[in-house]
């Protein structure tokens, strides 16, 4: 049962994202968009395309558009207003509605998963962030900074309702999930911790700052090989989940310098 | 909670108690109390093999480097950076080697005890093909660790399926025509992608099955190259058990041999012992009765008939010792591999019976003897010797053992012609019936009853068989017997 690797893929809504996500980030270089305008088309157009693949793959592909284009226009509403950034949680419950109806089984969500797997993915993200902590404020000095304000809260919405699923349905329940019916563990697991450092490399919000890239790889890495790990051993989406969803949320509580 | 599941536990809580130790202690990248990280990570790659121990050595990397990396920004690379780098490089390399020499050591184990056990079910009394499959299949259990274990056994014609076999019959097929693996990412399509590899169960000569093992979760190279090399010894074991299940069945078919060969030897030998007792009386009778009428002839005088009567009777009994000299010569020849020198011409049967059983009397002083000789009977291609002696060996066995009336039948039949006997007697036991062509061979009924040396049917089938020609006889107890002998004729 391994079928093409790219079979189901929408042509017409990924290519055209893809364009507007390099389009982008071109004219943002040549700063002929400023970065005020050209991050939330960045984030729409990456979000949406990653969306449409994984929902595509998954056997949802009527859906696809528009819960593609929920998240893009969700990204600009939500950049336009800090209270927008509730909206943010949209594409994550519709996401969560359809896992509930079944229609994302193939991509790993709604399918039977023991509570302790996700608790498990959970310690493991908690882990990896508390070291990110540790390691953060002992290096570089960064201190956890506990202090709720809009802007942390909009970050936070941002990741557990757009950020994180729509990453981890692209990275394991559609790109991890097909490699590993194609090649071994080890290779699919290389392939998808390829992409995901790539995915987090041209992420408009990252730092520009070496040492903080090379952080970002080594934490994304160990991330995605554990995610994809809990992806093998489970079958189901949700440890990766858990796990990418408590690692993120910790690491919007490290302050400034 | 199983015993694994408090190993690992008590090595994360060693980890974390080592680096708040070294935390607390001043938190320097050389603590002396770093080298306390290796013990859990050994123990965890010795217990739990590659993947863990090689977590286990990054995680106490990753524990113990908030230690080194901010020296490193601080202080630059100094000789404690380095040392702390070292540390988080052996850490992390003690974690991968030790696991990968646990893991290799467990698959070690695993096939060993796999192949004792393959060894076992391949072995001993074999059976049937299924319980020989069944067998190896149950030995093959553990051969990966967890996983579905099928089996695929060419029991000609069909295959004999034990256990979970994901492969199509034209997948077995093609493994078992090539010999080669084959190998499936994923076997059903779930949600969790399901390995399965089906190896050739081969042996020096032949395929005997196929070995197939799937499982949710990776079937590793070293797994693989562990179940092809199951699947050649279990060949090679199945194999060797039909090897010696044949030399047994071998061993047992020459014991019944050597064991009806022995048999056979002792009643030839207790029939040759008989045969000397009796031909020494049938050869003592004869010369007897030539010994006392020569005596009587040359020391009295008699009336010329006395004489005559004399002269006939040491005729007779001077022709049965040389028709019993004859047989036991011709035997003897027969025993001894050569073939009977025959001078073959063309015999008319009907003349051949009317002279054999000529000497036989008239019917006045004997039973008559009914001959009936076809019209159409053509001349058979005989030595008139050898004939007349087969007729008259007949003809008095018939005599000996059925003193009432007797028929001779001649006939043309195919391309020969057939002579049949036939008496009114006791008829023949059935179980003697078999052994009546052996040489010495008396039946045990008439033996002390009727004269005989046992040798008369033995030389008549030789005799016929040198004339290519073929010997059969009918009898029923208390029916009378019929020999039908076909000699070929001239045409």
């Amino acid at each position: 049962v391994r079928g093409p690797w790219i079979s189901d893929t929408p042509w017409r809504l990924a290519v055209p994202l893809t364009i507007a996500f390099v389009l982008t980030a071109v004219l943002e270089q040549g700063t002929v968009l400023s970065a005020m305008l050209a991050r939330p088309i960045r984030l729409a157009c990456g979000h949406a395309a990653m969306l449409a693949v994984a929902l595509s793959w998954a056997g949802a592909a009527r859906l696809a558009p528009a819960v593609a284009g929920l998240a893009a226009g969700v990204t600009f509403v939500a950049s336009a207003t800090p209270v927008g950034a509730v909206l943010y949680l949209s594409p994550g419950l519709v996401i969560a509605h359809l896992a509930r109806r079944g229609r994302l089984t193939r991509a790993g969500l709604g399918v039977a998963c023991p509570w302790q797997a996700v608790v498990g993915g959970g310690l493991i993200g908690a882990m990896l962030a508390g070291h990110l902590i540790v390691s953060g404020s002992l290096t570089f000095g960064y201190r956890p900074a506990f202090v709720v304000t809009p802007a942390l809260l909009g970050a936070i919405a941002y990741d557990i309702g757009l950020q994180v699923p729509a990453t981890e349905l692209f990275l394991r329940g559609a790109v991890f999930n097909r490699a590993q019916r194609h090649a071994s563990f080890v290779i699919a697991t290389a392939v998808t911790t390829l992409l995901a450092v790539a995915r987090y490399l041209v992420d408009p919000l990252l730092p520009a700052s070496a040492a903080l890239v090379l952080g970002m790889v080594f934490y994304v890495s160990v991330l995605s090989v554990a995610a994809c790990w809990l992806f093998a051993r489970h079958g189901s989406l949700a440890p990766a989940l858990g796990a990418s969803t408590v690692f993120f949320v910790a690491y919007r509580l490290l302050g400034s310098r | 909670m199983s015993t694994a599941w408090w190993w690992r536990t008590g090595a994360a809580v060693a980890l974390v108690t080592v680096t708040v130790s070294i935390a607390l202690s001043g938190a320097h990248p050389d603590a002396l109390l770093r080298h306390a990280l290796v013990l859990p990570v050994v123990v965890v790659a010795i217990r739990d093999g590659g993947a863990r121990g090689a977590l286990a050595g990054l995680a106490a990397a990753a524990l113990h480097a908030p230690f080194v990396l901010p020296h490193i920004e601080r202080e630059g690379l100094t000789y404690r950076a380095a040392e702390g780098l070292v540390t988080l490089v052996l850490l992390a390399a003690s974690g991968v080697v030790t696991g990968a020499l646990a893991g290799a050591v467990t698959r070690e184990r695993r096939r060993y005890a796999t192949l004792m056990k393959v060894q076992r079910a391949a072995g001993g009394d074999t059976g049937t093909i299924h319980a020989v499959a069944a067998r190896l299949h149950a030995a093959h259990a553990d051969a990966i660790g967890p996983a579905d274990i099928g089996l695929v056994l060419d029991a000609g014609p069909e295959r004999v399926t034990v256990g979970v076999v994901p492969f199509d019959r034209a997948t077995i097929e093609a493994v078992m025509a090539d010999r080669r693996p084959r190998f499936l990412y994923d076997a059903d399509g779930g949600t969790r992608a399901r390995r399965a590899l089906a190896v050739p169960v081969h042996g020096r000569a032949r395929v005997a099955g196929v070995l197939c093992a799937s499982r949710a979760g990776e079937i590793d190279a070293g797994d693989r190259a562990t179940l092809e090399a199951l699947g050649a010894y279990a060949g090679l074991a199945l194999e060797n058990a039909e090897l010696a299940e044949a030399q047994r069945r071998a061993a047992v078919e020459l014991d019944a041999r050597i064991a009806a060969a022995t048999r056979h030897l002792r009643e030839l030998d207790a029939a040759k012992s008989a045969f000397v007792a009796v031909a020494s009386h049938e050869l003592r009778t004869p010369l007897t009765a030539l010994a006392g009428f020569s005596e009587l002839l040359s020391t009295r005088r008699f009336a010329p008939e006395a004489v005559q009567h004399f002269a006939g009777v040491m005729r007779t009994e001077t022709a049965r010792l040389v028709r019993m000299i004859d047989d036991l010569l011709d035997l003897a020849r027969l025993e001894q591999g050569h073939e009977m020198a025959l001078h073959r011409t063309a015999v008319d049967p009907c003349t051949a019976v009317r002279d054999a059983v000529a000497v036989f009397g008239d019917g006045t002083t004997a039973p008559a003897i009914d001959i009936d000789c076809g019209a159409d009977v053509p001349a058979v291609h005989a030595d008139p010797d050898a004939l007349d002696r087969v007729l008259k060996n007949l003809v008095s066995n018939a005599r000996k053992y059925a003193p009432g009336p007797l028929g001779i039948r001649v006939r043309r039949r195919g391309g020969g012609v057939e002579f049949s006997v036939q008496d009114r007697g006791p008829g023949i036991p059935p179980d003697a019936l078999p052994h009546v062509f052996d040489p010495y061979y008396r039946a045990p009924a008439t033996a002390g009853r009727v004269r005989g040396s046992g040798l008369g049917l033995a030389v008549v089938q030789a005799l016929v068989h040198a004339h290519g020609g073929t010997i059969e006889v009918e009898s029923a107890t208390g029916a009378g017997t019929c020999v039908r002998v076909t000699i070929p004729s001239v045409s």
